[in-house]
Parts: C-alpha cells; structure tokens; sequence
C-alpha cells in the first residue's frame, strides 16, 4: 500500500514538474559525446567481465514526452526537441574446455539531439546531432587461474551533424583491450597507434557471485578505479579516481571520484540497493558541473531504478551521459541483466537475486509428491487409482480361455 | 527450445512491455509536435516596407536569413519552411518608404515559435512595428 502511495506522488509530481522546470542541453556536450559514450561502454564491459563468464543482456531508451524537457541551446536561442539515447548490449561466454571460456560482447548506442522523437528515422534538422557508437570484441577466461583477456574495436559513426557543431571525423575506428587477473584489471582503448585512456581497477571488495563472501570484512574492501584520458594534441592529459566503498551489507554504496591534475571535486552519491542483486537500486548524487559559480555549480540529485524503469531527476549519471540534462524529471525504459551459473544479478552486483533456489525446491518436491501417488506395485493403494486399460484385458482374457 | 518454451509467458510479457513502449515513444508525437516552422509574413502596415527577416544569433555576432523578400505595404511573403522552433531573436529589416527605399531600419524581437504553419501579421508604423501571428 505504501509503495502504491509513493508511487502516485511520484507520478503527480512528475507530471507537475515536468513543463515548468527544464535546462536545454548544451553544444558543448553533444560535440563531446563520441568520447562519453565510448568510456562508458568500456567501462560497462569492465563490470561485466569481472567474472569473464556467464552473459548479460541490456536494452533501454530515454523516454521524454514533452519538447521543452530537453531544448537545445544554440547560439541561437533555444530549440524545442529531444536529447535521446537508445543503447543495447550483449555478453555471452561458453566453456569450451574444462575451465577455458570463450564469449562474444557487442556494446550498441545510437544518441544525440533531434527535433523529433523518433526510433529508427530522426527528422535531421539543421541543429540535430546523430552519433552511434559501437564496441565489440572477444574474450577468453581462464577460470581456474581467474584469468580474462579481451579484445575488440570500437567504431564511431556520425550520421548527422547540424552546422552549430564543430567538424567531426564521421567514421573512427577505436581498438581496445581488456586484461583481467583476479580482482585487477587494466583497460586501454587506442586510435591507430595512439593511446586515448587507460583504465586500472583495483575491485578488492569480496563478491559471492564470483565466488567470494557473502558477508564479513572481505566485502568492504573498498574498489578504486584509475582512469587515464589522452588530452589530445593541444589539451592536457587527466586523470579521475574513484572510490566505491561497502557501507552496509552490500546494499548501502558510496561512490567518490576526483579530477586530477586540477585535484578538485568530481562527484560523490550514495546509492542504497533493497536487494544486493541490484535489480531495484535508489541513488542520491552530488556532481561538479565546472560552471565556476559557487553553490550551482554542485548539481544534486537522484534517481529511481526500477528493473524496468529509472526515472532520474538532476542525477549525475543522466546529467554526463544525456548531454547536461537536468531539470526535468527522465524516464528511461530499460531491461538489464547479467547470468553466471544460471544465477541472475543486475550489473556490477555482488550477490545473485534469492529467488532462483526457492523455485527449484519446489519444483523438485512436486516432483516427488507426483511419484509416490502413482507407483502401481504398492498394495496400499487405492482402488481409485488402478490403470485401466480395456483393450489389453480383453486380449488376455482370450488367450486365459485357449490354454483350458 | 526447451528454454524458449519454459520462458514463453515471461518473455511474451517483455515484448507486449516493449510494444507499449514503442507506442508510447516516437511517431506519435508527430500528431501534436511540429519540427519545422513554416513561416508566412504579411506587410499590414501603411507606409512601411518590409526588406528582410532574419534570425539573430544571442550575442548578435551572426544571422540567418529567414525571409528574403522584399515586402510592399499590403503584400504576403511566399510561405518559407525553416528549422526553428522554440525561443529566438528575429530580426525585421524595414524601410520608412513604400517603395521600399531610403535607410534600412531594424527592429529586434523575441519570438517562441511553435513549429507548424505560422502567420504573422505586421502592423503599426515606422517608430513602432506590431506583430500578430494569425
């Protein structure tokens, strides 16, 4: 009853908010977007591959009704349209030899700004921007050495780009790699025989579903990922650290990451999971937005993640990779799951969804059940139960009668 | 098979999810949402003439041509189809003639355009023009 409550005021709200409050997206933002979309795939394979086995699936959309949710703003003034973002992604690995696994990863996401909202065909207007990025590669695991290497290209398309954007390659080839012993790995991503990041994660914290502990001091290990970006020609490398750290049971997380060589702020959120298969997650998050105006330019905000559902208002992750969108309230649709064993967990989770188990016990008592009521040589059983059978009595009969 | 058949219910029940969700998403829009605006101008004034509309950018660095015909008193533009919908500056290039000669003048206006077919309607005088969309 209460989550039906809670669920109505968020809706009320919703669609109260909605109209009133929104900030357009930036040029800036959509011209950088090739690089954000990049990283996060490669940093959700990360995750993925943490146990080099097993599959995952992900689909999802932002959905936004309205066309002032997310303007554009252009030297012009401000455009009535829709940021959007489609993504989908797919791992698979089978064991080809005792403890060898081979598997197949394709990371797909086509987003940008259009004058329309759309799912196959945009409008193209003269201020749209429509990038696609794919990331595919194999991997191979070693499990019993704990061992994954992984490989593959990333190809980035532009299939439109209005005239207020800077000029941009339409086709870039990207190769990455992926290397991972126990719970270290490194990740580089290359343009020809130029590096353009590089990614250490240290994932000390103890995880059951790649078979560590359920519970105790292991599993608030803290994690630490260091990433490296190529700056360019004329811009300076940098760096961002962050810091995901157990609070409590696996379903209370803090995450901190910093910027260096500026050594300032970046984002911190505090992320409460009911379940520690993260299926259903609540976020609260704080970002820099470099906007170098005191107070605002700390963006505070949170999200809903509902399985099926997350709907997010000034949350950092919506903020960094839907082009600086903030406030209005973003639906996105959206399924996402990882398997390893047969057990099902959200990404990046350390525990399997309960469940499962549950459902085989009872199945195999039914099983059971079903198998004492009908076992024909027991004496005790019921004249109700016999099997009939006409024909073959008939048949026996006949040949009782020949042999007298 | 043996799986597609176990998981047949669940996973007819994601594709109806994403149906709905299909259906809730794009073309449909398209019944109440214009992407384009078509613009029409009519000159309503009695002895001004209209030289020129423009669209300004923010810090008035730059300008897109929007109508570029001249406009007597008492005459319609050609309709001209653009891709501005939202908030912008548009600015009016007139003349205090009705011939359309003498000093250029310019009048610079907000404008939240809708998208669709729009009709404006400019009347008034050469200290101050009035705008009407029809």
């Amino acid at each position: 009853m209460k989550l039906r409550y809670f669920l109505k005021t968020l809706g009320c709200s919703l669609l109260l908010a909605v109209p009133a409050l929104a900030d357009a997206v930036s040029v800036d933002a959509l011209a950088t977007g090739g690089a954000t979309m990049r990283d996060n795939q490669l940093r959700e394979i990360r995750d993925v591959l943490r146990g080099g086995r097993g599959g995952y699936l992900d689909i999802g959309f932002n959905y936004m009704p309205l066309v002032t949710q997310t303007p554009l703003k252009s030297e012009y003034g401000e455009h009535d349209g829709f940021a959007f973002r489609h993504h989908a992604a797919g791992f698979g690995a089978g064991e080809v030899t005792k403890n060898n696994h081979v598997g197949f990863l394709a990371w797909i996401e086509r987003s940008g700004w259009d004058g329309e909202d759309f799912f196959l065909f945009p409008h193209y207007s003269s201020f749209s921007a429509v990038r696609s990025v794919m990331t595919w590669g194999f991997s191979y695991t070693q499990s019993a050495m704990d061992l994954t290497l992984a490989a593959g290209m990333q190809h980035q398309n532009v299939e439109h780009v209005g005239e207020i954007y800077p000029d941009e390659n339409d086709s870039l080839l990207y190769s990455w790699a992926h290397l991972r012993w126990g719970h270290t790995s490194v990740q580089g991503s290359f343009h020809r025989t130029d590096w353009r990041s590089l990614r250490i994660s240290m994932d000390l914290e103890s995880r059951e579903v790649y078979g560590g502990r359920k519970s105790g001091p292991l599993t608030y290990l803290p994690n630490f990922e260091v990433a490296l970006y190529n700056g360019g020609e004329d811009g300076d490398d940098s760096v961002r650290v962050s810091w995901e750290q157990n609070l409590l049971a696996q379903r209370l997380y803090g995450e901190v990451s910093f910027d260096f060589p500026s050594r300032e702020f970046h984002s911190a959120a505090l992320k409460f999971y009911p379940d520690a298969s993260r299926m259903i997650g609540f976020e609260a998050t704080c970002l820099r937005r470099n906007v170098r105006s005191g107070a605002a330019d700390l963006l505070w905000g949170g999200a809903v993640d509902l399985l099926f559902l997350r709907i997010a208002y000034n949350s950092s992750y919506e903020y960094e990779h839907l082009y600086h969108a903030k406030g209005t309230f973003i639906a996105e649709f959206k399924f996402s799951l990882a398997t390893i064993d047969g057990f099902l967990f959200g990404r990046g989770a350390p525990r399997s969804a309960p469940m499962e188990t549950m459902k085989l016990e009872k199945k195999n008592k039914d099983i059971k059940k079903d198998n004492n009521q009908f076992r024909l040589d027991q004496s005790t059983g019921s004249a109700t139960k016999t099997l009939e059978a006409t024909g073959v009595r008939y048949e026996k009969s006949q040949s009782a009668g020949g042999e007298k | 098979m043996i799986f597609l058949k176990r998981h047949a219910s669940r996973m007819l029940g994601i594709l109806l999810l994403s149906c709905s969700a299909l259906c809730l998403s794009g073309c449909l829009t398209h019944w109440f949402v214009e992407a384009e605006s078509r613009l029409q101008v009519e000159n309503a004034t009695k002895d001004c003439s209209i030289v020129a509309v423009e669209v300004v950018s923010l810090d008035g660095s730059t300008s897109k041509s929007w109508i570029d015909e001249t406009l007597l008193p008492g005459e319609r533009s050609r309709v001209e189809e653009g891709d501005w919908v939202g908030e912008f500056h548009l600015r009016i290039k007139y003349t205090n003639s009705t011939d359309a000669s003498g000093e250029v003048l310019e009048d610079l206006q907000t404008f939240e355009l809708d998208g669709g077919s729009l009709y404006l309607v400019i009347r008034g005088n050469a200290e101050s023009l009035e705008y009407k969309f029809k």
